[in-house]
Order: C-alpha cells, then sequence, then structure tokens
C-alpha cells in the first residue's frame, strides 16, 4: 500500500515537475509557432544563475530565483530581437536550424565558462514528511507548489490580462491580431522571454533538487518536447496533462518493471497520441 | 577540503587563462614548442574534449600535457644516451565509437604516432580497431569491454584501475569499518548501457569473492532526471550496502539524496563518483555514509602537493581524477628508458609492464592481471579511500587492493 | 525538366571528376581517404533526408533507418555468414519494408507533429536494438562486421583496403544523388513539391497526397537503409548509439547549410561541413561553439544556404555590366 502511495506521490511530482520545464516551451510554440530547441540551455542557465547567486555569492535563494528569471527573460527576449526575429513568417526549419546553433553555442561556451565539473545548489528547505508511510520531502512540495502557481499563473494570465489577451490574439492570427492594432513584434519578444524565464525558474527548482552541468539542456529539452507533443502544442493545460502522464510512466514502470521499458513505453505512447490525435491531447489542428 | 575550496577560487580567477590554454594547448603548444630541435616522440590523445564527458576527456589529457612539459624541463626522455622530447596532440572524440576511430585514425596515420591514450569505454573501442593493427600502444582508462583487453592485444593497457581492483581496497576497508554482519548483502544501480552491464559484471564477481548476497541490481536510462523511482525499487529489498558504479558525481549524488530521503541509512559506495564537492553540494546533510574509493581530496606527500600546485597554475583547476590519471606518462618515459627503444613498440610494451612508480600521485604504482588476463596491462595503485561524514570529506584509507591469488 | 542544363553538367562532372581523383590528389593519404568515406555517408544521408523534404516535413528517424540497414546487413553476414553482397540488399528491403510499415500511421501526422512522431520513432528503434540484447548485442553492438571481397575470377579485391572501400561508397553515394535526382526532376518529384507547396491544394487537383508522401518516405528509407550497410561494414562495429537523433539532426544541419530547394544542396552541405568539422578536431569545446556559429550564421547571413552561392556571384557580376 504505501509502496502504490510512494509511486503514486513520485509520479505526481515529477509530472509537475516535466510541466513545469514544458510550459514556457508551449506558450513560445503557440505564439510564434518556431521550435524552440534551445529551451534547455535556458533552463541550464537560469540554474547556472541561481548556483553562482547562493553557493558563490552566498546571496539568499528566493530573490535568486527571482534574479534568475529577470536575466533570462532578458536573454530570451534578446535572442528573440537578434536571431528569431528576422525568421518569423520564414519556414520552421531555419528556426529549429538557429536553436540548434544555439543549443552548441551555449552549451559548449557554458563548459569553457562555468567548467565540467557537476555543481549543485543548495535547497531552500530540507526535511520531509511521511504520509501514509511514504516519503515526501518539503523539497519536493515546494517545488510542486511552485509548479501548480505557475501554470494557474500562466493560465490566468493569458485569459485575463490584457497582455494575455494580445498573446492569445497572436497566437490565433497574427495579421488579424496586427488589424486589431496589437503590435505583434512587441508581443513576440515579450512571450519568448517569458517562456525562457519559465525555464529558468523550472531549472532553479530542478537544479536545486538534482545537479547542474552545462549540457543538462539537452535532457530538459527532450523531456518539454515530448510533454508538450503530447499535450500539443501551444496549450498550458496540456503541457500539465503531457507532464503528469509522462511522470506517471516513469515512476510507475520504472518501480514495477523497469527503466528501459519506461523510456520506450513514453515514446510509443507519444507516437500513439499523435497518431489518434494528430495535433496532441489539447493542441490547436494548424497547417 | 582545503585543496577543493582553492581550486574553485582559483578557477575563477583563471577563467579565461585557461580558457584561452584549453585552445592553445592542443593546437599549438606541443608542435612549435619542440619542433625539430631534438629527437621527439608524439603522444596522440584521442579523448572526449567536447560534449557531456568532455571533464573525463579534459582530466587526462591534462595529465599528459603536464607530464610532458615536466619531463622536457627536466631533460626529456633518455633513450641511448640521446635525450628525446615528448610531444602530446589531442583530438576530440566527442565519446563516440566512430568519431573515436577517425580521431585515432589521424593521430597514426597523419602525425604517426606511436603511443596513443584514451578515456571511457566509447573512445576505447574506436581506438583498439586501429591501434592494434597498426602497432600502437594505448593506454586507456576503461573498465568494461574485457574481451577487448588481454592475450589478444598485447599492446593495449588500461591504466585506471576498474571496479573490480577497487574493490579488492574498499571491500576491506569498509568491513573493517562497519564490521562484516553489517555488510551481509549488497544492491547494484548503474546506467543501463555497456558500462553499467559491465561494471555489474565486475560488482558480482566481487561479491562473490567476499560472500556477499546480491539484492537487487538496478539500471537507470541517462535519459533520467529523477531517481526516486529507480532507488524506492533498490531499496525495497532492503540490502546492507548499495553499490552505484559506474555514475557520474551528479548521478551519484542524486542517487544518495534520493535513498537517504527515501529511509535508506546503510553505507553507499561509488566507485567512479570521485567529485565530492559535488556530492556535499547536491546531497547536503544526506551525504553521511558514503565512501568513495579512488578519491583522493587531500593531497599530502610531496609529489602530490607539487602536483596539486602545477595543475593549478597550468590550467587553472585540479580534480582528484586528474590526479588519479598524471602518472601514465610517468610509467611510459620509465618503459621507454628501461627498454631503450622508443621505436620498438613491443619492447616498450614488454617493458612498460615491468614498471613500478613508488610515488605518483596515486602513491605505489604496478601493473598486474597477469592470471585474470593473461598479460600484465592493468593498473593497480594505492587506493586512497575518501569517506563523507558530518558534511566533511576526508581521505580516511590508504591500502594497496589485497588482490586474489589467481588475479 | 528532364535534361540537365549545361552549366550544372558541367558542375557535376567536375565534381565526379574530381572525387574520383581525390586518393591520387591527396596522394593515397589513409587518414584522408577516411574523411572521403565520411564525407560520402553524409552526403548520401543528407540527400535522401533531402528527398523526404521534398515531402515538406524532415524525419528525425532518419538515422534510425539508417541504423536499421547496417543492423540487418551485419546480422546477416553474423547470423547467416552471408557477406555483404547480400547484406546490403537484405538490409535494404527490411528498411524498406519497414519504413512502408511504419510509414503508413506516421504520414497521418503533419508538419511540426510529423517532426516529433519521427522522432520517437528513430527513438524507439534504437532502444529495441538495445533492449533486445540476444538479438541485436545490446548497447555493447556487433563487432568484427568484415567488409567484402569482391571475386571477379581474375582478380579479387579486399575491400578492407581504404581506397577500394572509397570507390564502393563512391559507387553508391553517386548511385543514390543520382535516384534521388532523377525521381525528383520527375513528373513524381513535380508531385512531391506540389505536396510541399499545398497538401490540401494537391489532394484537390487529384494527387493520392497519401500514398506518394508513403511511396517517397519508403524509396528514401531504403536508399538510407543502403548507406547504413556501407556504413557498418567500413566501421566494422555498430552499437544503438551510432545511430541517435543527433546524426539525424546533423544530417539536417547538412541540408540548411547547403541549400533546400535542389539537390546540390545537401551535397554541398554535406561535403563542407564534414570538413569543418574534421579540421575543428584539434580544437576541444571550441568544435561544438564553432559548429553552432556556422550554423547560425549561414542561416542568417546566407538565407537559401551554399547552393546560392553561384546565383549570387552571378548577380554580383550582371550588376557590373550594367554600369
Amino acid at each position: 500500500m504505501s509502496d502504490l502511495l510512494q509511486m503514486g506521490l513520485t509520479g505526481i511530482n515529477l509530472g509537475l515537475m516535466y510541466g513545469l520545464i514544458a510550459i514556457g516551451l508551449t506558450l513560445i510554440f503557440g505564439v510564434m509557432r518556431i521550435i524552440q530547441y534551445a529551451h534547455g540551455e535556458m533552463f541550464m542557465l537560469g540554474a547556472f544563475v541561481l548556483y553562482y547567486w547562493t553557493a558563490e555569492f552566498g546571496l539568499p535563494y528566493w530573490p535568486g530565483v527571482a534574479v534568475s528569471a529577470i536575466i533570462i527573460f532578458g536573454l530570451g527576449a534578446l535572442l528573440q530581437v537578434t536571431l528569431f526575429r528576422p525568421l518569423q513568417g520564414k519556414n520552421i526549419l531555419y528556426s529549429l536550424a538557429v536553436s540548434l546553433g544555439l543549443v552548441l553555442i551555449i552549451s559548449g561556451s557554458g563548459q569553457l565558462i562555468f567548467g565540467t565539473i557537476t555543481k549543485g545548489i543548495p535547497s531552500a528547505v530540507t526535511g520531509g514528511v511521511l504520509i501514509g508511510g511514504a516519503y515526501l520531502s518539503y523539497e519536493r512540495i515546494v517545488i510542486s507548489s511552485v509548479s501548480i502557481a505557475l501554470i494557474v499563473g500562466l493560465w490566468a494570465f493569458l485569459r485575463l490580462s490584457v497582455t494575455g489577451l494580445a498573446i492569445r490574439a497572436v497566437a490565433e492570427d497574427p495579421d488579424t491580431a496586427a488589424l486589431q492594432g496589437i503590435q505583434t513584434k512587441r508581443i513576440h519578444w515579450i512571450a519568448f522571454g517569458l517562456g525562457s524565464a519559465l525555464a529558468a525558474i523550472a531549472g532553479c527548482m530542478m537544479g536545486s533538487l538534482l545537479s547542474i552541468v552545462p549540457t543538462m539542456g539537452f535532457l530538459a529539452t527532450i523531456k518539454a518536447f515530448m510533454i508538450v507533443i503530447m499535450g500539443g502544442l501551444g496549450s498550458v493545460i496540456g503541457a500539465l496533462v503531457g507532464g503528469l502522464i509522462l511522470g506517471m510512466i516513469d515512476s510507475v514502470v520504472t518501480t514495477t518493471i523497469s527503466g528501459d521499458i519506461a523510456l520506450i513505453l513514453s515514446f510509443v505512447v507519444i507516437f500513439l497520441i499523435l497518431v489518434f490525435r494528430p495535433a496532441g491531447l489539447f493542441g490547436q489542428n494548424w497547417e | 577540503m582545503k585543496g577543493s575550496s582553492k581550486t574553485l577560487l582559483l578557477s575563477r580567477r583563471h577563467l579565461l587563462k585557461s580558457g584561452a590554454f584549453a585552445l592553445a594547448a592542443p593546437a599549438i603548444l606541443p608542435r612549435s614548442a619542440f619542433a625539430q630541435q631534438a629527437k621527439t616522440i608524439r603522444i596522440g590523445g584521442a579523448v572526449p574534449l567536447s560534449g557531456p564527458v568532455a571533464y573525463w576527456g579534459h582530466s587526462t589529457a591534462q595529465g599528459f600535457i603536464d607530464g610532458a612539459a615536466v619531463i622536457n624541463a627536466a631533460g626529456g626522455v633518455m633513450i641511448g644516451g640521446e635525450p628525446h622530447m615528448i610531444e602530446v596532440i589531442n583530438y576530440d572524440t566527442k565519446g563516440e565509437v566512430a568519431d573515436s576511430r577517425a580521431a585515432t585514425m589521424r593521430l597514426v596515420e597523419q602525425d604517426k604516432c606511436k603511443y596513443v591514450f584514451s578515456q571511457a569505454a566509447a573512445s576505447t573501442v574506436g581506438m583498439l580497431q586501429v591501434t592494434e593493427p597498426a602497432g600502437v600502444l594505448s593506454i586507456v582508462a576503461c573498465w568494461g569491454y574485457l574481451d577487448l583487453f588481454g592475450t589478444k592485444y598485447p599492446l593495449h593497457f588500461r591504466a585506471e584501475m576498474s571496479d573490480y581492483e577497487q574493490g579488492f581496497a574498499y571491500i576491506p576497508f569498509m568491513q573493517e569499518k562497519f564490521g562484516k554482519d553489517a555488510l551481509k548483502t549488497a544492491a547494484f544501480i548503474g546506467p543501463n548501457d555497456q558500462d553499467g552491464t559491465d561494471c555489474h559484471f565486475s560488482y558480482k564477481r566481487l561479491m562473490d569473492y567476499y560472500g556477499i548476497t546480491q539484492k537487487a541490481a538496478e539500471f537507470y536510462n541517462w535519459e533520467d532526471t529523477d531517481f526516486y523511482p529507480i532507488v524506492a525499487k533498490t531499496i525495497a529489498d532492503k540490502p546492507d550496502f548499495i553499490v552505484t558504479s559506474p555514475s557520474p558525481p551528479g548521478i551519484t549524488a542524486s542517487i544518495i539524496k534520493a535513498a537517504r530521503e527515501l529511509g535508506y541509512g546503510g553505507p553507499i559506495s561509488s566507485p567512479a563518483a570521485s567529485e565530492t564537492k559535488t556530492i556535499l553540494e547536491v546531497a547536503g546533510e544526506h551525504a553521511d555514509g558514503v565512501v568513495l574509493p579512488v578519491t583522493n581530496v587531500e593531497p599530502s606527500t610531496d609529489t602530490q602537493k607539487a602536483i596539486e600546485k602545477r595543475f593549478l597554475d597550468r590550467f587553472g583547476s585540479f580534480n582528484a581524477l586528474a590526479g588519479n590519471y598524471s602518472w601514465w606518462i610517468y610509467s611510459l618515459k620509465a618503459a621507454w628508458e628501461k627498454a631503450g627503444t622508443a621505436e620498438d613498440t613491443k619492447a616498450v610494451a614488454e617493458a612498460l609492464a615491468q614498471v613500478e612508480l613508488d610515488d605518483t600521485y596515486v602513491g605505489k604504482v604496478k601493473w598486474g592481471g597477469e592470471k585474470s588476463f593473461g598479460v600484465a596491462r592493468q593498473g593497480i595503485y594505492d587506493c586512497y579511500t575518501t569517506t563523507i561524514d558530518k558534511g566533511v570529506a576526508k581521505v580516511e584509507d590508504i591500502r594497496f587492493p589485497a588482490l586474489p591469488e589467481d588475479y | 525538366m528532364t535534361e540537365i542544363d549545361l552549366p550544372h553538367r558541367i558542375a557535376w562532372g567536375a565534381l565526379l571528376l574530381v572525387a574520383l581523383l581525390a586518393p591520387i590528389i591527396v596522394g593515397f593519404d589513409p587518414y584522408l581517404t577516411h574523411v572521403g568515406i565520411i564525407i560520402a555517408f553524409n552526403v548520401a544521408l543528407a540527400t535522401t533526408l533531402w528527398m523526404i523534404w521534398s515531402l515538406g516535413v524532415i524525419s528525425f528517424a532518419h538515422a534510425g533507418f539508417m541504423g536499421v540497414g547496417a543492423y540487418a546487413s551485419a546480422l546477416v553476414l553474423h547470423k547467416l555468414g552471408l557477406s555483404m553482397w547480400f547484406g546490403l540488399w537484405i538490409g535494404a528491403m527490411v528498411c524498406g519494408a519497414l519504413a512502408l510499415f511504419i510509414s503508413l500511421p506516421l504520414m497521418r501526422t503533419r508538419a511540426v507533429y510529423f517532426f516529433m512522431a519521427s522522432w520517437a520513432v528513430g527513438e524507439v528503434i534504437k532502444r529495441n536494438f538495445a533492449y533486445f540484447k540476444d538479438f541485436f548485442g545490446g548497447w555493447d553492438g556487433i563487432f568484427d562486421i568484415k567488409p567484402p571481397v569482391l571475386d571477379l575470377m581474375f582478380v579479387q579485391i579486399d575491400f578492407a583496403n581504404r581506397t577500394a572501400y572509397y570507390y564502393l561508397a563512391l559507387l553508391f553515394v553517386s548511385l543514390t544523388v543520382w535516384v534521388v535526382y532523377r525521381i525528383n526532376s520527375s513528373r513524381t518529384g513535380m508531385i512531391y513539391w506540389a505536396i510541399h507547396e499545398n497538401e490540401l491544394l494537391a489532394a484537390h487537383t487529384g494527387i493520392n497526397v497519401f500514398r506518394h508522401k508513403v511511396i517517397c518516405f519508403t524509396i528514401a528509407c531504403t536508399l538510407v537503409g543502403i548507406t547504413g550497410a556501407l556504413y557498418a561494414h567500413y566501421q566494422t562495429y555498430i552499437s544503438p548509439k551510432s545511430f541517435d537523433i543527433w546524426k539525424s539532426e546533423f544530417a539536417l544541419v547538412h541540408l540548411i547549410v547547403g541549400g533546400l530547394t535542389t539537390v546540390g544542396g545537401p551535397v554541398a552541405g554535406a561535403i563542407s561541413l564534414t570538413i569543418v568539422d574534421e579540421v575543428l578536431r584539434a580544437s576541444g569545446y571550441f568544435r561544438t561553439i564553432f559548429f553552432g556559429v556556422v550554423l547560425i550564421a549561414s542561416v542568417l547571413l546566407l538565407p537559401g544556404g551554399l547552393e546560392t552561392i553561384p546565383r549570387r556571384i552571378r548577380a554580383i557580376f550582371q550588376r557590373d555590366s550594367h554600369k
């Protein structure tokens, strides 16, 4: 019984963390229709900003997360304006190529600048609680809460705020949105920055839970893409559901059968979802 | 720990310097420095210098770059009364088999290297297909692929002690520390690729030798981010201790953290992690009870201190792993001088197998394994075992592996 | 449009001539010959990927299918004792059959979802090689895949010789490029580009879009399966890691840097970038960093890729003549 509970708790936890990595990507994709392959690199840089903030300069944790998010917001906006804006409206392969180039540059320079030794960010909270025989650390509770808060926050932001409405309008149809007086260029860099900042916060959370190296971005990108594709590009709810599905597969199948099978199974599930629902679970159908 | 914090400080200060050096060292330094004045011996490195495992590649290459500079400054290698200078050329393999094969071809065919070194299984597999047919001597750190090691590959040396050799040092140590009765069962966690499978094989041999029962063996994907599921499965069988070989420091730290959080209190040994600072940073207060073989965090002898200082000056950083690899080039030097040639690699290989060094970063070094592999090509040396207790890492044990009679 | 115009004919002829003479030019240097063979493989990989691209999609399963060809040929040698001359075709057939089978559901997905679905396919192929240890050898891979010997009664050619293998690889890559070129410049090729431009419109003009997509994908995968078999017998060792997503991604990079509209694009991209990668080998981290810079610079500064260079040069001269 406690084993089952542990499995479920770990799965939900993992799913929420995966969802956190993926929402930024789904936002960027939904608005700009570009493949941001360097999303994981933003995740990595966010974690390293926090690392230098806390471990090197000894400053407190939560302001560090905010600083990291702001810096990466700026970086994301800058990248959008300089590299991705000229490609807007062109073939999707070009944005894929540019972001692939960014992956190589950022992770290579990261190794050069940060060094290749694995680092760890001291956790914000320690300790944990036993629930019905299953252990739940406070750190994981905090991360799950942050994840839920950000997912709900992003959802509300897109539904309720004026900028959010503009973002959705641009996502729906950029030309019509421009006709209504929305500055699509501005919306683009805001959305890109916001998506990157969300990745940075995910990096801070996962970085303190696990360890950080300059090459870790690729793994985050893989997970984020798996989830976003499953849930449907551009859908915040889809990212949450996709994350939970993946988290549950990872937890339950790894614990009961093996890690190999869990990974193969998650790819098979993605493939089947795409075959039967070509736009993902909650995605918009689009050419 | 003093050493580590200094490393960090310097690594920041020397950031640009080391960055520039990383570029300049392999590309420019060796060729221009000793062009044509004296006879040269070329050593080629086909090591991962970029990509996810670059850390290992750089640690290995640094030992050769530093060693060559030291030996050259002291007058070079004396062969037949004539000084020979050492030149080191490094090529990147990205840690891939095909790329490593290409890099080795370039070293052997274009640069005419008769001696090559490599790091990790993928690079070794690619390298061996080139070096043996070409009569080139290779020195590597590789734990698995045991069918690629032995009499069929007489020019192939494995300098780093694998988890198997280490076991004859750290298991007796753990039995002394925790008591024999407290270590009756064990579990294994490793990656689900060939390295993990091979290390599991070594681990099983070790456990059989010491009469320890295996409770569980679990394999994770390199893509895994969270280790809760795999650790939960492992500790469900309640093993007395866990071996996480050959997991890199970051993953080891995550496994330790997950195990402690899920209520596992037993010792966890990690024959590959060797980066205590990482483990302390990640696992925090959970790191107590971790045993790290072949990890010398406190250079104590004059030689060790000198190596640490030179590495810090030259590369801006130093780690225990680079220290472990720093003796390879000195054993080659001894072999050349003993064999009286650097041309005839077969004679050098025979001489190298006889070389014993007394004072290196890892203490006493010799080559062994005749009975296990048919040839003495496996490096064996003093095992510095570091343990973590109350958030402090220190060397708790130094011993030469008590290898079995038939090793 | 089936006939090649003269300047292109000269360009292709010159390229083939240089390729034929290359071993002599480099003085039979074994290492440079090796680079030549790698270039040949990369050209074949990029060109066949470009063929799928003429449908308007990019398959990340491409390296996976290359792996299917490689594994099939290696297993034919090890389990049946038949040389590469059989393995090559068996590999191609297995690859084609698998591609046909998978493309039936796969081609239901569109645009960016196709990228990801094909990526899942590639990943599952790779992981199956790793998972079924007894049959495929697991992560350990397959060793000792011998290159073939050609027995022509009076003379024997052993392809363990690198120069001989170079010409073998050159033969097959030339055939691959030729096949792709011919299909592309035929009526069928026009249909592919019609689908590329607008699938809905193509369907409304009476084109059986689904069938063409499946056939095109199958042909491209069959061709890359042949390349995979050649790769296996050249490297003599394969493992699941030899066919991971990065291989498909680098083929895509070759394609983008080279150019997307003609078959000359992937050829130019694969040749130039393989050489750049080789030159950068000694530079450590800068090998990856510089590669990234080249990629971004070529997309932003040379839109359209290397294939547009002749046109740009011509444009310069024409402008001059106006003065």
